[in-house]
């Protein structure tokens, strides 16, 4: 892997060849039936094959998104799966399920087995208990503050480290959230999204939203490098080809800004670390 | 079958008002902020502790969610003072890293994966229940019929959670704090004053300290009794103590039943 990866997300195998002259490092793809998104933005086996062959022959990696709920009922059907696609030859299985893990991470030879930010990992004992299960990466916790990133990284520092530098943002626990998100007729109702009012005794007032904007992290990406962070990921299968390039280019350009720009890196890291604003240091990793 | 207590706050709750319940024991540990549960926040709830056990109440300790490196310690450190303390032999955990540590050091604790444990998928499929026994946790919390028998089908412990907390959104962020930033350093509990609702045209959500959630939910299924009466204990879970009394009552018969 190289220092300050940059891993845009693909929906449908023609994106692939506009991703990779966009500047990505590497493509992360979801699994037909076990990804968190809908079919329509995952891939087949097939295509997963043909993705690999793709990214490889332009020294792109490949990473295979699994991180839906996992039932017992296909259960077997996943593992043989993960099976197919280590003899593939795919560079990495992003898993957001505990049990899985621990019953895959001895089977796969080739693939590197990432945490999924959806794991809900919050100190470095946790990130030990997943480095003893063989993964090599951990995407943290969008909750996460910067100091207690820092610490993770300081603590296990032979692990690598992800974030999701642009995608959306809930101001609930990752994902992890029953408010419902419901189809009702055509429409995709998701509840957070939706204006409140907030009630506080008999006097009412419009509430703050509960689901933050879309955001990016390109104006601190050279603190995020310091700090030990591996890879930078955006958010998007469902969306867009049109839409996700820009995004991934002008990424690319923050990226390349701040690894080479060694001046702007000090600055920001003095920046944060001599205390000169508190609230930095309370700054939430995504916002 | 042991029946154990967690109330939202313990402000005035003498052991007394609680073994009036016919409880075993008692859930101490607010998942999010012990400032919420407890007047004096993690001082008090130290003091209950040793308050009620010196009653003769179990001390079920309830770990607390965001276990950050910051807080780590400190609440390793908490358990295992109820551990030596308080003779509690059982924690509600909803960390790893916690549990893996925890489980090392004091092998005679009965860990109960949390309700609010997080896995995708909660208990979706058996795979979890196995890596949950790897790193030492074999009881888990279970909040409908379905959990309960799929934990025995593990050879796992099931606790039934009768009044499960219902909360439909959880943040590290005190969403009073977020919302109105009128504290000024003292949040002075208005999270437990119940006056805050968040309202939409089809959805209302009690603005309850971190999380937006609604009253907890009695399942009162036949399902769920029988899987009551399958599962090794139950948590009941109660805002109020009169609440609690009401909670009680309504399970009596099958508890005469299991009598």
């Amino acid at each position: 892997m190289i220092q300050g990866e940059l891993l845009a997300p693909a929906g449908a195998l023609r994106s692939i060849d506009a991703l990779i002259k966009a500047g990505a490092d590497a493509i992360y793809v979801g699994l037909a039936g076990f990804s968190s998104r809908p079919v329509s933005s995952d891939l087949s086996l097939d295509e997963i094959r043909e993705a690999i062959h793709v990214c490889h022959r332009h020294h792109v990696r490949l990473h295979v998104a699994i991180n839906g709920c996992i039932s017992n009922v296909v259960l077997e059907k996943l593992c043989a799966q993960i099976m197919q696609l280590d003899e593939f030859g795919v560079d990495a299985i992003i898993l957001a399920d505990w049990g899985v893990i621990y019953q895959v991470y001895n089977r796969i030879h080739h693939a590197e087995i990432h945490a999924s930010t959806l794991l809900g990992v919050y100190n470095s004992a946790t990130v030990k208990v997943l480095q003893q299960m063989g993964v090599k990466r951990l995407v943290f916790s969008t909750n996460l503050y910067l100091d207690e990133i820092a610490n993770i990284i300081n603590e296990v520092p032979d692990m690598e480290y992800e974030i999701v530098a642009d995608g959306g943002i809930c101001f609930n626990d990752n994902r992890i959230c029953e408010l419902p998100h419901t189809n009702e007729g055509a429409n995709y109702q998701v509840y957070c999204r939706q204006p409140y009012q907030l009630v506080v005794g008999d006097k009412a007032c419009k509430a703050n939203p509960i689901a933050a904007k879309q955001i990016t992290s390109n104006h601190i990406l050279a603190l995020y490098l310091e700090l030990g962070i591996d890879s930078f990921k955006l958010e998007g299968r469902t969306v867009d080809i049109e839409k996700i390039v820009p995004r991934v280019k002008s990424l690319r350009t923050a990226l390349d800004e701040a690894m080479y720009n060694k001046k702007e890196t000090e600055s920001s890291v003095h920046y944060v670390c001599t205390r000169r604003n508190a609230s930095v240091l309370q700054m939430r990793n995504r916002v | 079958m042991k029946y154990f207590i967690g109330l939202s706050c313990y402000d005035g709750i003498s052991a007394e008002c609680l073994m009036a319940l016919g409880m075993d024991g008692v859930i101490l540990g607010d998942p999010f902020c012990q400032k919420r549960m407890f007047h004096y926040g993690a001082f008090d709830l130290c003091e209950k502790a040793r308050e009620y056990h010196s009653a003769g109440l179990e001390i079920l300790y309830q770990t607390g969610m965001y276990l950050t490196d910051r807080r780590f310690e400190e609440e390793l450190e908490r358990a295992a003072f109820l551990y030596e303390k308080c003779n509690a032999r059982r924690f509600l955990v909803q960390d790893v890293g916690f549990a893996d540590r925890f489980a090392k050091d004091f092998q005679d604790a009965d860990l109960i994966w949390s309700q609010f444990g997080r896995n995708r998928g909660g208990l979706a499929n058996s795979y979890f229940p196995a890596f949950l026994s790897h790193i030492g946790v074999y009881s888990i919390a279970c909040t409908t019929a379905q959990r309960v028998d799929a934990v025995w089908q593990s050879n796992l412990n099931a606790y039934a959670v009768y009044g499960r907390l219902h909360y439909h959104t959880l943040s590290r962020e005190c969403y009073n704090r977020y919302l109105n930033n009128s504290f000024d350093g003292h949040c002075n509990r208005e999270c437990l004053s119940g006056r805050m609702e968040l309202q939409h045209n089809k959805w209302t959500s009690t603005v309850n300290g971190f999380v937006l959630g609604q009253s907890i939910h009695y399942d009162v299924s036949d399902a769920f009794i029988a899987a009551m009466r399958n599962a090794g204990n139950v948590l009941i879970y109660s805002d109020t103590i009169e609440a609690a009394t009401d909670a009680v009552t309504g399970i009596s018969r099958f508890r005469e039943e299991k009598k």
